[in-house]
């Protein structure tokens, strides 16, 4: 019996043992097949789907319909303008410009010859061509015109005006865009930033260009606001949703280059430049490479400079508006009589053709360092009665002693930020 | 590396990525002024654009008693073919017959009626047919708040197939392109309406100031309107060409009608089908009845309206794609189905047109409720005034062809452009129109003899949805069948219906019968808009006739 009991035992004992391994061998199987097919779904599930345009596809699609025009017609004309701001080189915006020249008659292209001439601060050209078209009145793009020329001419309030019965007629995304902008400039980064999102969530699937523009606006305000991380996160969606673009390239090689990232800055720059002749980008890639590669840095400066000449003689508004700043800033920390004598007649230039908040504050910035403190105190006054109400105007707000006014904040009608779909 | 940001930029003025920044969002029926109607100089062809909304009940009784639900819009990208980035939906509710209006024919007892009803008419649970694609000839098709429960199935699209509910019902399905069943002369309504951007190159922005001119509406033409008179010299404006808008102002100084050398009035409509040749994409459904109601047999009345939706551009931005753990779980899926190749979460679209009934967009709402959907009642006072506004152009046309008029133009002898601010001034001018039974040319439209009463134009109109009597034949304004030429019957609601014309009383059909323009001092002779559709209808499920061949260019006749 005991036997029987001991055999009976030590065979419930194998079985159980034997079960106990089955049950580890199936479990673990089991886990294992699980785990297995996770990560094939896992994998296999596109968790970011393909971006559904690239700047170099929308760049090769344009330069094949042209290839496929007559360069005498007047869509050839418009994709040259289209070109020329993908790439924002100024001999594309000059050939494009040519080109639009040669249909003087024609309103649509007249409209962006006037867009061109605004966007390359020529206000006086750009009033020019907008008077040519104020005889439409039918024509809603007369009014964004009206609304540039107030902004380049400091008119804020008229153009906030404009601005905000556009808005309350029928707000498009682009209006919102460009509210949230002033908003920002006027010192209300939050309400900026807010209106920006609101923007973008009127934009359809196939807007998405647009959307990543709108992402690049959120992350501008927080790298004008020196926080950098948030900024970063905004250029990296930015970049992601429309990947390959110049503007958007550049600025997260900027906020690499401001957190210390030299090593992602670097590589940056050196794509942007090979797809943009702005002087500013050799500019910033030389002083990253000043101590490391000080050869390659003073070519990058040369280069900055001769595209400097080449821009100047196509656009010189522009190209002076957009490279002050950087002389400015090395003006200070290595003064230079040719940079000096530079600076004064370019900022006298921008101040006459486009007496914007920024051209005074450029300006300013230039007499303080010719030392001409009584006329810069006089025109930071003019500053401070603008609403602009940027990091620079606090800056100089506070050299000068000069208290801050208060402005009424810009308010949207609760309807135009809420009417989803106007 | 400076802390000076590098980027201040040519771009910090211009808007977007390109200086022409599109601004025409996603943001129709065959003429809504919003921002996807394509009528628009400036508006693409947009398969956001609804065109039609259709529901009658089936003839086809094999299933059952049905209802045919057909929503139509633009053939983008092209006839047959879905853009994966739309979404469709059709509602569905199943209601009792509202009892006859005995309230008073005023404004305030008009106004209190709707406020009475307006729990019945607006809050009630509704059905929800969802479609959406993937962009490989395939849709799914959700059935959402239904009595049989949620549930949906993937089709292949442009072939007719039959879904069956959970609890047996069978719901056949055509999602694909057709012929436009929308016949009608929309130059001549443009033309009646002063509507610039038929005609000229108006931006969509302009839809506001520069769409209707402020010119008379009218019938007839008008003596000197010359940017709206028919030109012999150019045939084809409003038609295949548009023109630069002239500068204005755009004022009417004239004082009478345009009468040729026989003394004839020159009709604004001649007839012609605009859409003749022309395809829509649709989404249809015969549905039986007992699948939308669970009291089939007392909820005679289907209320019904469709909308379009576009994806969200942040939809497809990665900052919102799933986690690691969804996107396991969802691989897993999507090993063993199809669904998630379509986009199905409302959060992810934007609504951009609503398709309740027709020329209520058009005509009277004027994008006052283009997007507030079903729920318009808040907008009876605006279409009081429209209503008024239209009646002063109308009226004294009706009254010039000889015919009587519901609306009070204190007998002026010419259309009058007038608009009003106050319902209260407005309103003892329409209220004839509003308070009157809108009449039938005959019996044949109430199918079951039942006691159904005739529908008031003020109830046609409120709310912004189509109901559908399944006790009659579904013809407008008790549902609307694709036969049905709205355009006109509309135009019949300026007619005094208590009064006749001709023999016999004033009816919506009155101004579809060639026989009355036959005699009336007008050229061309003829019905506004076209009695028939270009292509016969068919005679079972879909119904609408098979598309055309694609054009380019339509055809212009």
């Amino acid at each position: 019996m005991n036997q029987m009991n001991a055999t009976n035992n030590a065979g419930n004992f194998t079985t159980l043992a034997t079960y106990r391994l089955l049950r580890v061998i199936i479990v673990r199987s089991l886990v294992l097949l699980f785990a297995g097919i996770a990560i094939v779904a896992y994998l296999q599930y596109p968790r970011e789907s393909k971006p559904k345009a690239t700047f170099q596809d929308d760049l090769v699609r344009i330069q094949s319909t042209m290839a496929q025009l007559n360069p005498k017609e007047p869509r050839y004309a418009f994709l040259q303008v289209q070109k020329a701001q993908l790439t924002g080189n100024f001999e594309d915006f000059y050939h494009a410009n040519q080109l639009l020249e040669t249909f003087p008659d024609d309103r649509e292209l007249l409209v962006l010859r006037a867009k061109i001439a605004l966007s390359m601060h020529d206000v006086t050209q750009g009033k020019k061509l907008y008077d040519k078209l104020i005889a439409y009145p039918n024509d809603m793009r007369t009014e964004d015109l009206a609304i540039d020329i107030a902004l380049q001419q400091g008119q804020y309030q008229h153009a906030v005006e404009m601005l905000t019965q556009r808005l309350q007629r029928d707000a498009q995304w682009s209006d919102l865009a460009r509210y949230a902008h002033l908003l920002h400039k006027f010192g209300d980064s939050e309400a900026a930033d807010s209106l920006y999102v609101t923007a973008q969530e009127r934009l359809s699937a196939k807007q998405i260009k647009d959307y990543a523009w709108l992402e690049l606006q959120r992350g501008i305000i927080d790298l004008e606001n020196g926080q950098h991380p948030d900024a970063l996160a905004h250029f990296e969606l930015a970049n992601r949703t429309y990947p390959g673009h110049w503007l958007i390239e550049e600025h997260l090689a900027e906020t690499y280059a401001l957190l210390n990232k030299s090593d992602k800055a670097i590589p940056l720059y050196e794509k942007v430049i090979q797809q943009s002749d702005n002087p500013m980008y050799f500019f910033a890639l030389a002083e990253l490479l000043e101590t490391t590669e000080p050869t390659r840095a003073n070519e990058l400066f040369s280069t900055a400079e001769e595209n400097f000449q080449q821009r100047y003689s196509r656009y010189p508004l522009a190209a002076a508006g957009h490279m002050m700043d950087i002389w400015i800033d090395a003006q200070e920390n290595a003064p230079t009589e040719e940079r000096r004598a530079r600076l004064l007649q370019l900022s006298e230039m921008n101040m006459l053709h486009r007496p914007n908040a920024d051209s005074i504050i450029q300006r300013i910035k230039v007499l303080i360092l010719e030392g001409d403190m009584n006329t810069a105190q006089q025109l930071t006054l003019s500053l401070l009665a603008t609403p602009w109400r940027t990091a620079d105007v606090t800056e100089l707000a506070n050299k000068f002693g000069l208290s801050l006014p208060a402005h009424t904040p810009m308010q949207l009608p609760i309807e135009v930020l809420t009417n989803h779909q106007l | 590396m400076t802390q000076r940001h590098y980027m201040r930029s040519l771009l910090t003025l211009a808007t977007g990525f390109s200086l022409i920044a599109s601004i025409n969002a996603w943001c129709a029926d065959h003429n809504d002024p919003n921002a996807v109607n394509s009528i628009y100089a400036d508006v693409p062809l947009s398969p956001a654009d609804l065109y039609d909304i259709f529901g009658y009940p089936s003839d086809d009784k094999s299933n059952g008693e049905a209802l045919i639900a057909q929503l139509t819009f633009a053939p983008a990208p092209s006839t047959g073919v879905f853009d994966p980035d739309m979404m469709y939906k059709i509602h569905l509710a199943g209601a009792k017959r509202a009892a006859d209006y005995q309230g008073d024919h005023s404004l305030d007892g008009m106004l209190t009626y709707i406020e009475t009803l307006k729990k019945t008419i607006l809050d009630f649970k509704n059905g929800e047919i969802k479609v959406t694609f993937n962009g490989k000839g395939q849709a799914r098709v959700d059935f959402l708040n239904f009595p049989d429960g949620d549930f949906f199935e993937i089709v292949e699209t442009n072939q007719v197939v039959t879904i069956t509910s959970p609890k047996g019902h069978n719901i056949k399905t055509f999602i694909g392109g057709r012929d436009d069943a929308f016949f009608n002369n929309l130059p001549g309504f443009f033309r009646s309406i002063n509507y610039a951007p038929q005609f000229y190159k108006v931006p969509v922005e302009k839809y506001k100031t520069l769409a209707e001119l402020p010119i008379p509406k009218t019938l007839l033409e008008l003596e000197d309107n010359d940017l709206f008179n028919y030109n012999p010299q150019k045939p084809e404006l409003g038609w295949t060409v548009k023109e630069e808008l002239p500068a204005g102002p755009y004022e009417w100084k004239g004082k009478r009608y345009k009468k040729d050398a026989n003394g004839n009035y020159r009709f604004v409509y001649d007839g012609r089908d605009a859409q003749a040749g022309r395809n829509i994409n649709m989404v249809g459904f015969e549905i039986p009845l007992a699948f939308i109601s669970k009291e089939p047999a007392t909820d005679r009345i289907v209320r019904m309206w469709g909308g379009s939706y576009v994806r969200k551009a942040s939809s497809l931005v990665k900052a919102h794609a799933p986690s690691a753990v969804e996107s396991a779980w969802l691989g897993v899926k999507n090993m063993f189905t199809k669904e998630l190749e379509f986009n199905n979460r409302d959060s992810d679209y934007n609504q951009v047109d609503h398709d309740g009934v027709p020329f209520s967009d058009a005509a009277l709402s004027l994008r006052y409720d283009s997007h507030v959907g079903v729920a318009n009642l808040k907008y009876l006072r605006e279409f009081t005034t429209r209503f008024a506004h239209l009646g002063w152009g109308f009226g004294p046309s009706v009254s010039a062809l000889g015919l009587p008029t519901c609306f009070d133009h204190s007998n002026s002898p010419v259309s009058v452009h007038k608009t009003y601010t106050l319902a209260t001034e407005a309103f003892p001018r329409v209220k004839d129109c509003f308070f009157q039974k809108l009449n039938m040319p005959d019996n044949s439209w109430n199918k079951s003899g039942k006691d159904i009463p005739l529908r008031y134009t003020f109830e046609v109109f409120l709310p912004n949805l189509t109901a559908v009597d399944m006790d009659t034949s579904g013809t407008w304004p008790f549902g609307r069948r694709p036969e049905d030429q709205v355009a006109t019957r509309f135009l019949a609601t300026f007619l005094d219906m208590k009064k006749n014309c001709g023999a016999t009383p004033c009816n919506v059909e009155t101004l579809n019968e060639p026989a009355l323009w036959e005699s009336a001092p007008i050229e061309p002779k003829t019905v506004p808009n076209p009695r028939f559709n270009d292509k016969a209808f068919l005679p079972e499920f879909p119904y609408l006739a098979e598309p055309w061949p694609e054009h380019t260019v339509y055809p212009k006749e």
